[in-house]
């Protein structure tokens, strides 16, 4: 059988370029697809289970799956967010068969490296622009590194995770990801996007 | 704008759920006969005041909230998981 493609959801839709109208201090948000990534979602359905599967997780990447909802733990290789309860989602680089580590004898886990885009924000206005479309706290004192929230951003869902502060993963489902892309660009038009 | 805490998630905009409907029925046995299967599909009772229900956290951490809400003012008097048992005066 023919190998397939990875393919971005945005291959031919993220030009480089500088869109909108930044001040006299350049583009206030920079905006790149971090792709190819690997994602998967480990769950279990209860209490108990969890526990082994976050013990025998923690074993696999020497993470342990953040137990405080809302936050994440790893700096990125991988790195493992709370998405629910008993649930969570563990990202990196595309580099290794991660699914495949990840089949641990407690839990379930699905790749869902093909089923989400995950575009990088960054930049001194990325919080203002958040804050049009998103109805969390953006205030650098609440939403720091280490965090990371499910919201309905631009109307859609999205998962963001704080990497820096001033730096955002945005994890989005592959088939909104386009429209994400507009709407992030339209509503950063008035601080200049640089797309890399 | 209604502000429900989520017991998971912790307070987030009511844009972030959805209403999933009435938490004080009780789904009748399967032997129970269509009167009361329609009593519990069809039927609701449109309270003034204080209501228990469910929602859930769609957008946020997918969660099912059981919420007191007012029906009159709008305002979110208790919220917990679905399995807790909140403050009795839902009807």
């Amino acid at each position: 059988m023919a190998e397939l493609a990875r393919c971005s959801a945005l291959a031919g839709v993220l030009e480089p370029g500088l869109h909108g109208r930044p001040d006299f201090r350049g583009p206030g948000i920079v905006l790149a697809e971090r792709h190819p990534m690997s994602l998967v979602e480990i769950a279990a359905a209860s209490d108990e289970v969890s526990g082994a599967m976050c013990e025998e997780v923690a074993g696999i990447l020497g993470i342990r799956p953040p137990a405080e909802p809302g936050t994440a733990t790893g700096t990125g290789r991988p790195r493992i967010l709370w998405t629910g309860p008993w649930r969570w989602l563990v990202v990196e680089p595309e580099s290794r068969d991660l699914a495949g580590m990840l089949e641990p004898a407690a839990g379930a886990s699905r790749d869902l490296s093909h089923a989400r885009t995950v575009l990088r924000l960054g930049g001194r206005d990325v919080r203002r622009l958040f804050m049009k479309g998103a109805p969390l706290d953006w205030h650098p004192s609440v939403f720091v590194p280490g965090c990371c929230a499910q919201t309905a951003m631009f109307h859609q869902s999205v998962l963001v995770d704080c990497r820096q502060p001033e730096v955002f993963d945005l994890f989005v489902a592959r088939g909104y990801a386009r429209d994400l892309l507009e709407r992030v660009i339209d509503a950063g038009a008035e601080y200049g996007v640089q797309v890399s | 704008m209604i502000r429900i805490t989520c017991p998971y998630c912790g307070p987030r905009d009511h844009q972030e759920f959805a209403y999933v409907g009435d938490a004080t029925l009780t789904r009748p046995s399967d032997d129970a006969g269509a009167d009361a299967w329609y009593d519990f599909v069809y039927l609701r009772d449109n309270p003034r005041g204080p209501h228990l229900e469910y929602w859930q956290h769609v957008h946020g951490c997918r969660a099912f909230v059981k919420v007191l809400r007012d029906t009159l003012t709008h305002e979110v008097l208790a919220t917990g998981t679905a399995a807790d048992d909140l403050v009795a005066g839902g009807r």
